[in-house]
């Protein structure tokens, strides 16, 4: 993203939090256009109408839930990164949204320095991952393997993937983990970004082919697979 | 000796009832016989006969004719009495033993008398009363009538004209005559006086009890109609069985040739449905044609009119023995299609029972004399018996198969039910999970909502410098309730994991080195979810202690586990706390902590040496 003019989509209905953040947000993207919905269904109308390169999005909200906004973008304009912004740490919240293919999560409630940390690294690349998080990704792909029939093309992890998430969740920082593999910060960083988008991947393969088993689509209908 | 005498007498004069009595008698003069007499035996084989007149006059000289006598032969057509003279000659007094004289046959009716005495009558009154011809005589000759030298014995038999009949063993005629010591008679006929008639009665009783045997399952299993046909054909063979025997058949012949006849007819019926049921064979047609032949063999007989009555029999039994030879070889036929393992023992069958069919016909056709093949009147019913046994096995084996399937059943049942029961047991452990689940989830998002928005809005807007920062405890505080509230048991593994994140980041944000260590996370242990809160309040505690007072460059977190017990130390390289920090708030809240999850927390400092916070917890 770097410092060019960026749309940067703010979903939040809280007003005081959506002014902090997006004082939060001007030092890092300090000639963004902020493009404000403090509910889905005016977000769902701007994703619709507007290029967004990224969105900051709230879960919780009065008409619906946040996922869906992501899932629209992820749907109309995959360039975009999403990001959640909750006050939900749990993973049972914030797992659907990385699912639906959100980027990364922030936590509405840090102080102001480390948000802006966050989305420093975040614009540079290198996605937030806690260890409940990893540890629920890592689940995720032994169990949908295991449920996935044979003929079906897999989204598998790589080894090195497996080890970044391991090493996650054991609670070590992407830095820690880059000198324990003896990489570099950037690969690390690559490697969490691969994760996520085969998160968004896999599990879009299991809701097609979940919507398959229930007969809504016919037998060719089920959405492109990425193989690693 | 005279009571014997008498006793005779009154045997030959009531029937069937009284024949126990003679045989009793008969024993006893067996037995009786101490003194060994001589054996006195003779042969009469042939007598003069002449035919009594309407009028009951008998020609005085007869011709000389041999013993047996058939009239079929030597009589063709003749209905009525016949007379046979035989001269008895005593050489000596009269024997203390009683004589005694043994006819095989005589049909139908039979009058003895010796020197004009009558001393055996088939015929009373006026009424003459039908005989089982087959029934063998033994008479004993009373003493006072008997002298020495000439003694005259007259027999008379009474018979029907064959044509006039429909079984040739129903013709008249006169077997040979023994003449020798009473005793003597019994034990060289003892066959034929004794063992016969008690193995028919025998025979007959089975047959009966087996019929009725038979027809109960048949009724209990009415789709199986062998079972009725069995058990029908049983009664009704001790039926005629017993008409052969009894003194007393129907008084007009015709009306009782008719009745064998048609009963004749019957019993092939249910032979032959029998068998083709017996292979589970089925024609209505076939049923039809079975039924209108009961009706039809009667009614051709009695359009026949009473002299012809043997003749048109004889085309039915020819008739009768076809269809009972076709029967057996549909039988056959079916069963080595179906079931070749049971061919060997059915075709042994079927052809006792074609044989019995062929003797029986060869009797009626009169190739074979009609005491030839006597025995198949034995065989046939042992086939029948044969039958009836095989069915009652066969019945109680699949009585016993469904027995079996039940138990079998209701095993699976009652697994099943079991099955149902710790299913639903739980599927309502289950549902109650998911309630909790979703009331915690509610409260979760109540408390975020409401509580987190407001602390929230605090953190963001607040212009004091301490407010945001305890706004943010607040929220972790709440979030660590929420989380506590699944009572979920956590991982060690991952409660390592979790707080290594946390705490890391946190003193890395605060320009403190953090270092981590922790085997623990190699072993599998399980924290409730009431130990990991307090855990992990403790934790933050002491390391929220080193990032406001300790001024440390480094923060170094231990974690052990050494015999279920785990141990934490939080040290930093600060400038420690004196005295009078160490009973603070924050220290005093770590040991009430630790307590409370039966562990100890000590906080050891010196000035100038940094804090070190140690923790030891029981682990269960």
């Amino acid at each position: 993203l770097g410092n060019i003019v960026a749309n940067i989509l703010l979903l939040e209905d809280l007003p005081e939090s959506s002014v902090w953040m997006k004082v939060q947000v001007a030092q890092i993207f300090p000639d963004a256009v902020f493009l404000e919905a403090p509910r889905l269904s005016r977000a769902l109308s701007v994703i619709a109408k507007h290029r967004i390169d990224f969105a900051l999005i709230d879960l919780g909200l009065p008409d619906g839930s946040g996922v869906d906004a992501v899932s629209a973008l992820r749907e109309l304009q995959p360039a975009a990164q999403a990001v959640v912004v909750t006050i939900h740490d749990d993973d049972d919240h914030l797992f659907p949204a990385l699912q639906a293919g959100a980027f990364g999560y922030l936590l509405k409630d840090r102080a102001g320095a480390v948000i802006v940390d966050q989305l420093r690294r975040m614009s540079q690349g290198e996605p937030p991952l806690s260890p409940a998080i990893a540890r629920r990704i890592m689940t995720h792909f032994a169990s949908s393997n295991r449920r996935s029939p044979d003929h079906m093309p897999r989204v598998v992890l790589s080894d090195r993937e497996n080890e970044v998430l391991l090493w996650v969740g054991k609670g070590y920082t992407l830095p820690e983990i880059a000198v324990q593999l003896k990489l570099s910060r950037h690969t690390v960083s690559d490697y969490v970004k691969q994760i996520y988008r085969k998160l968004n991947v896999s599990s879009r393969a299991e809701a097609a082919l979940e919507a398959q088993r229930l007969g809504l689509f016919g037998r060719t209908g089920h959405a492109p697979l990425y193989a690693h | 000796m005279t009571s014997v005498h008498s006793r005779l007498r009154c045997s030959t004069s009531s029937g069937s009832a009284a024949h126990l009595g003679l045989w009793v008698c008969l024993f006893l003069l067996c037995s009786a016989r101490v003194d060994a007499a001589p054996v006195r035996f003779a042969l009469i084989d042939h007598v003069t006969s002449a035919p009594q007149q309407p009028d009951g006059l008998v020609a005085a000289q007869g011709d000389v004719v041999g013993l047996p006598d058939a009239w079929p032969r030597s009589h063709p057509g003749f209905t009525g009495t016949i007379w046979y003279r035989a001269s008895l000659m005593l050489a000596s007094a009269p024997p203390t033993e009683p004589l005694g004289i043994y006819i095989r046959r005589a049909c139908t009716h039979l009058d003895v008398r010796l020197n004009l005495v009558v001393v055996e009558s088939d015929n009373f009154g006026d009424e003459a009363a039908p005989a089982g011809c087959s029934r063998p005589r033994l008479i004993m000759l009373p003493s006072a009538a008997l002298h020495t030298g000439d003694n005259v014995l007259d027999v008379s038999v009474t018979g029907t004209a064959l044509r006039r009949l429909t079984s040739v063993q129903d013709a008249a005629g006169l077997s040979s005559i023994e003449v020798g010591d009473g005793s003597e008679l019994v034990v060289s006929h003892l066959f034929e006086l004794v063992v016969e008639p008690l193995l028919i009665g025998a025979e007959r009783i089975g047959l009966v009890g087996l019929g009725f045997v038979l027809l109960t399952m048949g009724w209990l299993r009415q789709r199986e109609t062998q079972y009725l046909y069995l058990g029908a054909l049983c009664l009704l063979w001790a039926a005629v069985s017993l008409s052969w025997w009894a003194r007393y058949l129907p008084s007009n012949e015709t009306a009782s040739a008719l009745l064998q006849g048609s009963v004749w007819s019957l019993l092939l019926a249910l032979a032959v449905q029998f068998s083709l049921r017996l292979v589970r064979l089925r024609s209505k047609q076939l049923e039809a044609l079975l039924c209108l032949q009961v009706v039809l063999m009667p009614a051709t007989l009695w359009l026949a009119g009473p002299d012809r009555l043997f003749s048109a029999a004889k085309v039915w039994y020819v008739l009768f023995a076809l269809e009972l030879a076709w029967a057996q070889w549909i039988v056959l036929l079916t069963t080595a299609r179906e079931r070749p393992r049971a061919l060997k023992l059915l075709s042994l069958i079927a052809y006792l029972i074609v044989l019995c069919g062929v003797i029986e016909l060869g009797r009626q056709l009169q190739y074979l004399s009609p005491a030839d093949g006597h025995a198949t009147q034995l065989i046939a019913p042992l086939l029948i018996f044969a039958f009836g046994v095989r069915l009652i096995l066969r019945f109680n084996r699949s009585l016993q198969t469904i027995e079996t399937d039940r138990e079998y059943l209701v095993r699976q049942l009652q697994g099943l039910a079991v099955d149902v029961e710790t299913r639903a047991e739980r599927m309502a452990q289950e549902r109650a999970n998911l309630m909790r689940e979703n009331e915690r989830k509610r409260i979760a998002s109540d408390l975020h909502d409401d509580l987190g928005a407001k602390l929230l809005t605090i953190a963001h807007t607040s212009d004091v410098a301490t407010i945001p920062d305890l706004a943010r405890e607040a929220l972790d505080e709440m979030r660590l309730a929420v989380r506590g509230m699944t009572g979920k048991p956590v991982n060690l593994a991952d409660a390592l994991g979790d707080w290594r994140a946390e705490i890391v980041g946190r003193l890395g944000q605060a320009q403190i080195a953090g270092i981590w260590e922790d085997q623990g996370a190699r072993i599998p242990h399980v924290l409730s979810a009431r130990v990991f809160m307090q855990l992990t309040r403790i934790l933050r505690e002491a390391v929220s202690n080193v990032i406001k007072h300790s001024a440390a460059s480094r923060c170094k977190v231990r974690w052990e586990i050494e015999e279920g017990t785990l141990r934490m130390a939080v040290r930093d390289d600060g400038k420690g706390i004196g005295e009078e920090l160490r009973g603070g708030q924050g220290v005093s809240s770590m040991k009430v902590r630790a307590k409370r999850i039966n562990g100890q927390c000590l906080v050891e400092s010196r000035p100038g040496h940094g804090v070190e916070v140690s923790l030891t917890v029981p682990l269960d």
